[in-house]
């Protein structure tokens, strides 16, 4: 319903649930806040808004007074001035006025607010209270004196990250803002309740008094940490980056941030970057050389390895953290001048287990939906993995629905920060999940809840109600520890559900019969016709930043990019025609066999870019062999990491903050990322290194100037990036796939390209059912009875954190999660330390236990040196898929 | 006529005139430097920084001074200290920078940076014209530099 109502006589129809502050908002009037934020429910404490209503004798507060038919409002006149005035003046009484050194300073609503509606003398004098700066957290800073009880802090943990660390306690001017009974703060780090905190009150230690905010100069990047694709602000002085920022309501994220992004900034001025390239000498030791020694002796290397055994000898692997442009030279350099197809990502292990059933089931290589979708979802099934800590932003998004009262269902080998917001967690055992989907769909197909007008053309619908009803829902329960009644609630709910989308993840996928589950779940989705419209869909979810650059650049042994197939002769002539060089027609090895090829001393040259496989690659024992063997080593990297340190040749390479070049998120939205600093050091953007080497190599056409040629030429041989560019990405991200008219010419009246796939349903061909048999994907295994699954942490993402310093003050050694009835055999007390065993090697770390976990499930963080995950998992010429979750045993020392 | 002051030198003596009566009168220039300028009172030397009357530093690193200084002359780091409070790490004018315009002491909420009296900034090495932290203090405690 609209209203029509008078604002400083000017005469304006609003929606009737708005309140006066939005509505004089649309007339461009601006009123004073400070308790007010949009996204935050009402308070109306601070009556900084008030507002003179027409037949109310008192003045009202804008911010929680609605919009009501012929209202007549004042928003400026004398009194309220004078009410302003008093109110500011009341609020300086108790305020400690450190501005000349305050970190809010510059950015301080309390500061405008008294500049503009102030007044400039203090009529009223009182004991100010003096706390000092408590240090409540190691990377929160609070200092209380400059709290002006607003309470948009606690209010931001609570509604939006649903956290609730803070409260307040106390009254009056002895108000205090804090954890609970003001002990140390644990909590999520997500920063918002210092972006909320309209004055200096909350602010990050991290950079408490290193610069002032008018000194930084903005850029506008994407958080390199994971595929959620935020964007923020690097703000920088001297070319150092101070601090993160972000705006209200741009990008994906939309004015959040998480731990990662918020602190993780760091790492681009680390002491430790390497800042000019190294050889290894006669003597064996790395020397600092000119960019021009070391490019000429990986060129001429290089060049002789191919000469002598041929291309294949070659391989190449490169870090999923990369830009597209990156992403597209480093496989053009190894396709074009070196002549091989030997190139692969760490991801490259989830994209193949992942990618190969979406294609075959729904003719998709990508998440159906755009993450901002799951904030109206009604049901949500989790599957396999911890969203809020891999995703803390789509996480964001579940929390949201959570709050709306979407149901959602998580399914984990264990319980995590989500489990008490979510309607349901069911903690199963790692290989049980199919059990109960496929329990799931029984109850679905049995009680007709499934979508009998999306079905109708689907095949084999006899053979899934056949291969679900294999087993009695009781016999189900049973295995999996679930009650018959979660298996049924959790099947209406998402069958009756208007908008309802499943999310997996690594555990879910990367273990021996993740594709059977993968196949599951879609089967669940076709059945109850939940796929192609918004708020629908299928989220396979993974950390690593540019997964899908590097699914869309062809960085995999056996696709081009486009991620069209290297044995397509047609394709091939394609990129040689674009690139003028030969392509190798030969599928060739991806990472695991390239290290493994190493180790057997086939493969001769190895090119490492931004990777370092002895602390995340599956095999320690064979990675640290391979090294050690290849010929001619060349890693590529920012820190002089395990992998570096046994290289022949280190080239030092530059963060986000030192290139131009685009991402694309999980949603499938390219996005333009900024240059903020100068390289550190002699440091180079990636992109530059691989053109340089191409040119050396004899390929001219590997010579660009900058990201953006590259970036067209991405456009002209990649179909579904065409017609893309820097310029037409400057407002927002266009998801793929767009039309190229409507990019050029709408991208500033924010087209965003296509929000969700399948909008004409499942492809006709596809429309089958795959009925999976089997009922549990994991298995036994007497030798090792255990399963180790090595998870995200919501601090860290890949081995790449583990120099942020402030990231590293939250979490920095790996603990081994047990659940203590999992440990009563074991006889090891809490704390103590024991030795993991699997079939590749051990390693000995604490243990802790906790009872959120399934029996016999163990959880182990991938990213510390302490406990490195590459000593357990186990390679395989194809097994790659096993790199999340491992047979182990534990041993008492 | 020319003959004549060939014959007579009278150019000389007119010039020698004028020397021997200049050479017995009072000097005009300033015989540097034994002698120096009274300078007056807000002349814009080199920066002093000044201190409380306890010793404590004023200057309490609010980087306002580096922000206005139209030539990015002065270099200002800080940091949190032991006790969480503001730590001035490094402060640096560079004198050859400087176009002495006074905008520092202007904008200085503590009055902790004043221009002062030293204008012999001579140096045959250009990196001694970067004068740090500590020089600033101590000629502040100087009167000579300090007209205040
Ligand atoms: S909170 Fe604002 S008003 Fe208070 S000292 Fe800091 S900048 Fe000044
Ligand atoms: S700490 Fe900041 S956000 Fe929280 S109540 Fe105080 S002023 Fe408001
Ligand atoms: S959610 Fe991911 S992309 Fe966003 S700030 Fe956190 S780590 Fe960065
Ligand atoms: S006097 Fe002017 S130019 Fe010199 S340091 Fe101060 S502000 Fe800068
Ligand atoms: S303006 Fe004054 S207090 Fe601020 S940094 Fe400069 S000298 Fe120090
Ligand atoms: S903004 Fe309305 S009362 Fe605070």
């Amino acid at each position: 319903m609209m209203v029509r109502l008078t604002i400083d006589d000017k005469q304006i129809m609003v929606d009737a649930h708005m309140n006066i502050l939005e509505a004089s908002k649309k007339l461009g009037i601006e009123i004073p806040t400070f308790c007010y934020q949009a996204r935050l429910s009402e308070l109306g404490a601070c009556r900084m808004c008030v507002v003179e209503v027409e037949g109310m004798g008192k003045l009202q507060t804008a911010c929680t007074l609605a919009v009501a038919e012929g209202m007549v409002v004042q928003t400026g006149n004398a009194r309220i001035k004078k009410a302003r005035r008093m109110m500011l003046e009341f609020l300086l009484i108790n305020h400690p006025l450190e501005c000349t050194v305050c970190d809010a300073s510059g950015e301080c609503t309390l500061q405008d607010f008294a500049f503009k509606y102030g007044s400039a003398e203090t009529r009223f004098t009182g004991e100010k209270r003096v706390l000092r700066d408590q240090i409540i957290s190691p990377l929160i800073n609070r200092n209380l004196n400059r709290c002006i009880q607003c309470k948009r802090c606690v209010r931001v943990c609570d509604e939006i990250q649903g956290v609730t660390a803070l409260g307040m306690s106390y009254r009056g001017a002895d108000t205090i803002v804090g954890p609970f009974m003001d002990k140390s703060l644990d909590c999520e780090y997500c920063s918002h309740c210092i972006w909320s905190c309209p004055v200096g009150a909350i602010t990050s230690r991290a950079m408490k008094y290193r610069a002032r905010t008018w000194e930084m100069d903005k850029a506008e990047a994407i958080c390199p940490f994971c595929s959620c694709g935020c964007t923020l602000h690097y703000n920088h002085k001297d070319n150092v980056v101070h601090r993160v920022t972000h705006t209200e309501g741009r990008g994906i994220n939309q004015g959040s941030l998480c731990s990662k992004g918020y602190f993780g900034y760091d790492v681009i001025n680390h002491p430790e970057r390497i800042t000019s390239p190294m050889v290894r000498n006669a003597e064996g030791v790395l020397r600092t050389v000119t960019w021009e020694a070391a490019l000429t002796t990986v060129a001429g290397k290089m060049g002789q390895i191919k000469d002598d055994n041929g291309g294949s000898s070659i391989g190449g692997i490169v870090s999923d953290r990369l830009t597209n442009e990156d992403l597209y030279l480093f496989q053009k350099l190894m396709r074009s001048v070196y002549s091989t197809n030997n190139v692969d990502t760490p991801s490259g292990m989830w994209s193949r287990a992942v990618l190969p059933v979406l294609e075959d089931r729904l003719g998709v290589f990508a998440a159906t939906n755009s993450t901002d979708e799951l904030n109206y979802v009604d049901a949500l099934l989790i599957v396999g993995c911890d969203v809020t800590v891999s995703h803390p932003i789509t996480g964001l998004r579940v929390k949201h629905a959570i709050h709306r009262g979407g149901l959602v269902t998580e399914i984990n080998p264990r319980r995590t920060a989500l489990s008490r917001l979510a309607k349901r967690s069911l903690t199963v055992a790692v290989g049980k999940e199919l059990a109960l989907v496929k329990g799931m769909i029984a109850v679905i197909i049995e009680e007709g809840l499934y979508d009998s007008e999306a079905v109708k053309d689907y095949k084999k619908l006899s053979d899934l109600e056949f291969s679900v009803k294999e087993k009695d829902l009781n016999v189900i329960a049973r295995n999996t520890d679930v009650s018959v009644d979660d298996i049924v609630q959790t099947a209406r709910e998402f069958a009756g559900a208007g908008k309802a989308a499943i999310i997996f993840g690594e555990t879910a996928a990367l273990h021996s019969g993740g594709d059977l589950l993968i196949n599951a779940l879609i089967d669940l989705l076709m059945l109850t016709g939940k796929l192609g419209q918004e708020g629908f869909g299928l989220y396979p979810v993974i950390a690593s930043t540019n997964f899908q650059g590097t699914v869309d650049m062809g960085i995999a042994p056996d696709r081009l990019p486009g991620h069209v197939e290297v044995s397509s002769a047609t394709e091939r002539k394609k990129f040689e025609k674009a690139w003028n060089a030969k392509v190798p027609k030969d599928t060739g090895m991806n990472a695991l066999e390239m290290i493994q090829a190493a180790a057997d001393g086939n493969l001769k040259a190895l090119y490492l870019a931004g990777v370092n496989p002895l602390a995340t690659f599956p095999g320690g024992k064979v990675v640290a062999e391979a090294l050690k063997t290849v010929e001619f080593l060349v890693v590529q990297e920012l820190f002089l990491t395990e992998t570096a340190s046994m290289a022949d040749v280190v080239l030092p390479a530059g963060t986000l903050a030192e290139k131009n070049g685009t991402l694309t998120s999980m949603d499938r939205r390219i996005q333009r990322t900024q240059k903020a600093i100068d390289s550190v050091g002699l440091s180079r953007p990636d992109w530059r290194i691989f053109s340089d080497l191409g040119v050396m190599g004899g390929e001219n056409g590997m010579k660009y100037v900058n990201a953006a040629e590259v970036l067209d030429e991405i456009a002209q041989t990649v179909p579904f990036y065409s017609g893309i560019s820097q310029h037409i990405l400057a407002d927002n991200g266009l998801q793929w796939p767009f039309s190229r008219e409507d990019a050029r010419e709408k991208f500033h009246e924010g087209y965003l390209g296509t929000r969700h796939l399948l909008m004409d349903g499942v492809p006709l061909d596809k429309r089958i059912f795959s009925a999976v048999s089997g009922w549990d994907t994991h298995g036994a295994d007497s030798q090792y009875p255990m399963t180790l699954v090595f998870e995200d942490l919501l601090f860290h993402s890949g081995s790449f954190t583990r120099y942020s310093e402030s990231l590293n003050k939250l979490a920095s050694e790996a603990t081994l999660l047990m659940n203590p009835q999992t440990g009563i055999g074991l006889d090891v007390p809490d704390g103590s330390t024991v030795r993991t065993v699997s079939a590749q090697g051990e390693v000995s770390v604490a243990v802790s236990y906790s009872e959120d976990l399934a029996l016999g499930v163990l959880f182990m963080p991938r990213h510390f040196a302490n406990a490195p995950a590459s000593a357990l998992m186990v390679p395989g010429r194809n097994r790659d898929a096993e790199t999340a979750v491992v047979r182990v045993k534990v041993v008492k020392v | 006529m020319g003959l004549m002051t060939n014959i007579f030198q009278t150019d000389l003596i007119k010039g020698l005139s004028l020397t021997i009566r200049y050479f017995f009168s009072k000097p005009i220039t300033m015989r540097y430097p034994e002698e120096r300028w009274e300078l007056p009172p807000n002349h814009r030397g080199a920066q002093i920084l000044k201190k409380h009357p306890d010793g404590k530093e004023r200057c309490v690193g609010c980087g306002l001074c580096p922000e206005i200084c139209p030539s990015d002359a002065i270099t200002l780091i800080t940091s949190e200290n032991e006790a969480g409070d503001k730590r001035v790490d490094f402060y640096e004018i560079d004198l050859g920078l400087c176009i002495y315009c006074g905008y520092c002491q202007e904008v200085c909420p503590v009055n902790a940076v004043f221009l002062g009296q030293d204008y012999e900034l001579t140096v045959t090495d250009p990196g001694r014209l970067k004068v740090g932290r500590n020089e600033m203090l101590q000629k502040g405690d100087d009167p000579q530099y300090d007209n205040r």
